[in-house]
C-alpha cells in the first residue's frame, strides 16, 4: 500500500499516521469543521473535510469517508478505534469500494462484535463464559425473568459496543426498568444499536486481556496479558503489563483460549480477548475487541513490536513478522489515559482552549496524543487527549517513572486526569498490585485525601501567585524574531566610537 | 499592598510588596521573599529560598485556576478597594443560593424529567445532559418547586447556561 486513509481523529489518528510515514506510506486525514486545526490534519500528507462537528455528520458518515478515499486515491483504510471501527457495514462498504480494510474479516466482525454471538463463539471454542442471557433483551418482562434466574446484581450491556456506553449495573428488581431504558437510549446513541443483554455481575473482578495478532496464513501470536482494572464508569483509566495477579502458567491458559477463539472465528488482524478474573483466579470471557485497542502501546513497549505496522502488513497479505505463538515481555509498562476530565469531581468533562502545553519526555516515556497549543477541546468527541506510557525494568521503576512524567506534563487551560493519575500511582494499594475493578470507587476517599494533603503545602504559594498576577499585570510577553544581534552590534560600535 | 485571597472558598489575608522580579509576601506575620519570572502569559517560574516552582495560571470565572506541582487551586483576589467596599456592606460578591440550575458542562439536553410547577427533592434528577457521549444527570441542588424550564429536549447548551429556575422552599434559601 502506498496511501492509507485514517477514518479517525485525535491521538489514534496521529499514532497511525506515524507508523504509515515510517513505512513510507502516504496518509490521508479526514476532519470535521472543528478539527481543521487538529494535529492529525496538520501532520498527514493529505486532508479532506467530511462535515460538521457532530460525529453523526462527519466521522460516522460512511459515504463521506469512502468519497474522501476515492478522491485521494487511497488504497487502504484504517479505522482506528471507536467511531466506525467495529461496524461491519462500514468494513463491507470499504471493501466494496475496492479499498483494503485494515481490520478483521467482515464475518468475524459480525460474529465477535455482536456480544451475544461472541459469547456463543467463545462457548463453541470451549472458553469459559460467565452466566447471562443467550439472546437480546426485548422487554422488561424477559429482563426480569433472566435477571432473577441468574441472580442480582446483574449487568445490562450493549450488544453492539463497549467502552462502558450503554452499560448499567442493576442491584435489585426495582432498578431494572429505568436502567434498561437508559442503557438502551445510550447504546442507541453510541452504536446506532439499542439492543441490550444481561450478564451476571462478578464481585471484585480483575480485568485482564490478551492482545493477539493473526495473519491470513494461519499464524497467530498472543501477547503477554494487560491488566486494565483501574476503571471508572467501566472505562479504563490506567493499564499495565504484565499483571501482578497473573502467573505465567495462568497467562498461558488465557492466551491459549484467545488463540482458540481466533481459530474458531477465522479471525485475521489485530484483536483483543477481554476476560474477567475472579478472586480465585477463574477467568471468564468478557468480550472481544475486533480492532486496535486504546491501550495497545502498553504491549508495544514490553514486546518491542509496532502493532499498527503488523496490522498494515497483515492487511496487505503478508505474514506476521513474529515466529513465536506466545510473545513474552521485557520489563514493565504502564499507561495513564489523559482525559479532559476532572477525576476528583466525578470525571466531569472539561472543555476549553489549551493555552500552554509542556509534554513529558526522557528515557522510557512515550506520549501518544492528538493535541497542540491553542487547540480548542470541544464537547463533540471522546475526551481522551492522549496516553502517557512509561516503560521500566521493574514495576516499581515504571511507577516512579510514570509519576515523574505525569508531574512534567502541563496541559494548561483545561482540567485533566493528570492529578488523579498521580494520586493513583502514589496509592499504596495500587503500588502493591493488589487491586480490582472497584479500586477507584473504593479508594476514592483515600485518593482525595492524598490530593488534599498535597495541596496544603502549596496553598499560600497559590495565593502569592494570584496576588502577583493581579498586581503585576505586565504586558504579556510575545514571541518575536530576535534580531538583537544586529541592534547590539550597532550599539557596541556606537559605544566604541563614543570611547575613541 | 493588602490583599485578600479567597482560596477554595477560604479567605486568607496577605500583604504583597513588589519590586522588580522580587516580591515580599506576608501571611500571618510570616514573610517570604519570592523571586519570580513570568515565562509566558500563562506561566511563572518562582524561586523561594532556593526551591524552584513552575506555576501555571488561567482565568476561571471571577478568579484563577493556579496549578502548582499538579495541584489545581481556584483563587480569587480582592484588593484594598474591594475590601473597603465590602466593609461598608456594598459588596455584591456574596453568593446566595438563588435556585438557578446552570449547565456544568456544554452539551445536549437529551431529556427533561420535570415540568414547571412540579415539586422536587434535593438530589432528584431534573434533566439529562449528554456530553462527550456520556449521559450526565443534572440533579436538583435543593428541595423546591420548578418555576421555569428554559431549555427543551435536543437543545445544545453552553457551559453555565441557565437550564432551570427553582422556587426554593423558605428554609432552603442561602
Amino acid at each position: 500500500m502506498k496511501k492509507i486513509l485514517i477514518a479517525n481523529r485525535g491521538e489514534i489518528a496521529v499514532r497511525i499516521i506515524r507508523t504509515c510515514h515510517e513505512m513510507g506510506i502516504q496518509t490521508v486525514a479526514v476532519y470535521s469543521d472543528v478539527d481543521r486545526q487538529s494535529p492529525h490534519v496538520l501532520m498527514s500528507t493529505e486532508a479532506y473535510p467530511i462535515g460538521s462537528a457532530p460525529s453523526t455528520e462527519s466521522y460516522l458518515r460512511i459515504d463521506k469517508l469512502i468519497e474522501a478515499a476515492k478522491v485521494s486515491g487511497a488504497e487502504g483504510l484504517h479505522p482506528g478505534y471507536g467511531f466506525l471501527s467495529e461496524n461491519p457495514k462500514f468494513a463491507q462498504a470499504v471493501i466494496d469500494a475496492n479499498l483494503i480494510w485494515i481490520g478483521p474479516p467482515v464475518d468475524a466482525m459480525i460474529n465477535l462484535g455482536d456480544k451475544i454471538k461472541a459469547r456463543q463463539t467463545a462457548k463453541r471454542a470451549h472458553v469459559p463464559v460467565s452466566p447471562g442471557s443467550e439472546s437480546e433483551i426485548t422487554d422488561e418482562k424477559v429482563a426480569k425473568k433472566i435477571a432473577s434466574s441468574i441472580g442480582y446484581p446483574i449487568l445490562l450491556k450493549a450488544v453492539g459496543g463497549g467502552g462502558g456506553k450503554g452499560m448499567r449495573i442493576v442491584n435489585k428488581p426495582s432498578e431494572l426498568s429505568s436502567s434498561l431504558e437508559r442503557a438502551m437510549s445510550e447504546a442507541g446513541a453510541s452504536f446506532s444499536d439499542s439492543r441490550i443483554f444481561i450478564e451476571k455481575y462478578l464481585p471484585n473482578p480483575r480485568h485482564i486481556e490478551i492482545q493477539f495478532m493473526a495473519d491470513a496464513h494461519g499464524n497467530v501470536a498472543a501477547f503477554t496479558e494487560r491488566e486494565c482494572s483501574v476503571q471508572r464508569r467501566y472505562q479504563k483509566l490506567i493499564e499495565e503489563s504484565p499483571s501482578s495477579f497473573i502467573s505465567r502458567s495462568l497467562w498461558k491458559k488465557m492466551a491459549e483460549c484467545a488463540i482458540k477463539i481466533v481459530t474458531e472465528s477465522g479471525y485475521v488482524g489485530a484483536g483483543t480477548v477481554e476476560y474477567l478474573v475472579d478472586e480465585n483466579k477463574n477467568f471468564y470471557f468478557l468480550e472481544m475487541n475486533t480492532r486496535l485497542q486504546v491501550e495497545h502501546p502498553v504491549t508495544e513497549m514490553i514486546c518491542g513490536l509496532d502493532i499498527v505496522r503488523e496490522q498494515i502488513r497483515v492487511a496487505s497479505g503478508k505474514k506476521l513478522s513474529l515466529d513465536e505463538e506466545y510473545i513474552g515481555h521485557r520489563g514493565h509498562a504502564i499507561e495513564c489515559r489523559i482525559y479532559a476530565e476532572n477525576g476528583f469531581d466525578n470525571f466531569i468533562p472539561s472543555t476549553g482552549t489549551i493555552q500552554e502545553l509542556h509534554l513529558p519526555d526522557g528515557f522510557g516515556i512515550r506520549f501518544d496524543h492528538g493535541i497542540r497549543m491553542g487547540q480548542e477541546i470541544t464537547p463533540y468527541y471522546d475526551p481522551l487527549l492522549g496516553k502517557l506510557v512509561a516503560w521500566g525494568n521493574s514495576r516499581k521503576d515504571t511507577l516512579n517513572r510514570m509519576k515523574r512524567a505525569l508531574k512534567e506534563c502541563h496541559i494548561v487551560g483545561i482540567e485533566t486526569t493528570i492529578p488523579f493519575c498521580i494520586a493513583v500511582i502514589s496509592n499504596r494499594q495500587f503500588q502493591t498490585g493488589n487491586y480490582n475493578t472497584h479500586f477507584i470507587e473504593k479508594s476514592f476517599d483515600e485518593l482525595l485525601r492524598f490530593k488534599q494533603d498535597n495541596m496544603g503545602i502549596e496553598r499560600e504559594l497559590a495565593c502569592a501567585v494570584a496576588g502577583i498576577h493581579t498586581t503585576n499585570m505586565k504586558p504579556e510577553p510575545t514571541i518575536t524574531n530576535r534580531k538583537t544581534t544586529e541592534a547590539s552590534l550597532w550599539k557596541s560600535i556606537g559605544r566604541k566610537e563614543g570611547l575613541s | 499592598m493588602k490583599l485578600q485571597a479567597i482560596i477554595e472558598n477560604q479567605p486568607i489575608d496577605c500583604q504583597l510588596s513588589l519590586s522588580g522580579n522580587e516580591v515580599i509576601f506576608e501571611v500571618d506575620n510570616n514573610r517570604q521573599s519570592i523571586n519570580f519570572v513570568r515565562l509566558t502569559p500563562f506561566s511563572y517560574s518562582l524561586i523561594i529560598n532556593g526551591k524552584s516552582y513552575y506555576v501555571t495560571i488561567t482565568k476561571h470565572f471571577e478568579g484563577y485556576n493556579i496549578t502548582i506541582d499538579q495541584n489545581v487551586f481556584f483563587v480569587k483576589i480582592k484588593d484594598e478597594n474591594e475590601l473597603l467596599l465590602e466593609k461598608f456592606g456594598m459588596s455584591d460578591s456574596v453568593t446566595v443560593s438563588n435556585g438557578e440550575v446552570r449547565a456544568p458542562i456544554p452539551g445536549l439536553v437529551s431529556s427533561i424529567a420535570v415540568v414547571p410547577g412540579q415539586s422536587v427533592q434535593k438530589g432528584e434528577i431534573l434533566l439529562v445532559l449528554e456530553a462527550m457521549k456520556m449521559e450526565n444527570d443534572i440533579d436538583s441542588p435543593s428541595t423546591g418547586c420548578i418555576k421555569e424550564v428554559f431549555v427543551s429536549q435536543g437543545q445544545s447548551v453552553e457551559k453555565n447556561c441557565l437550564l432551570i429556575q427553582l422556587e426554593l422552599n423558605e428554609n432552603e434559601r442561602g
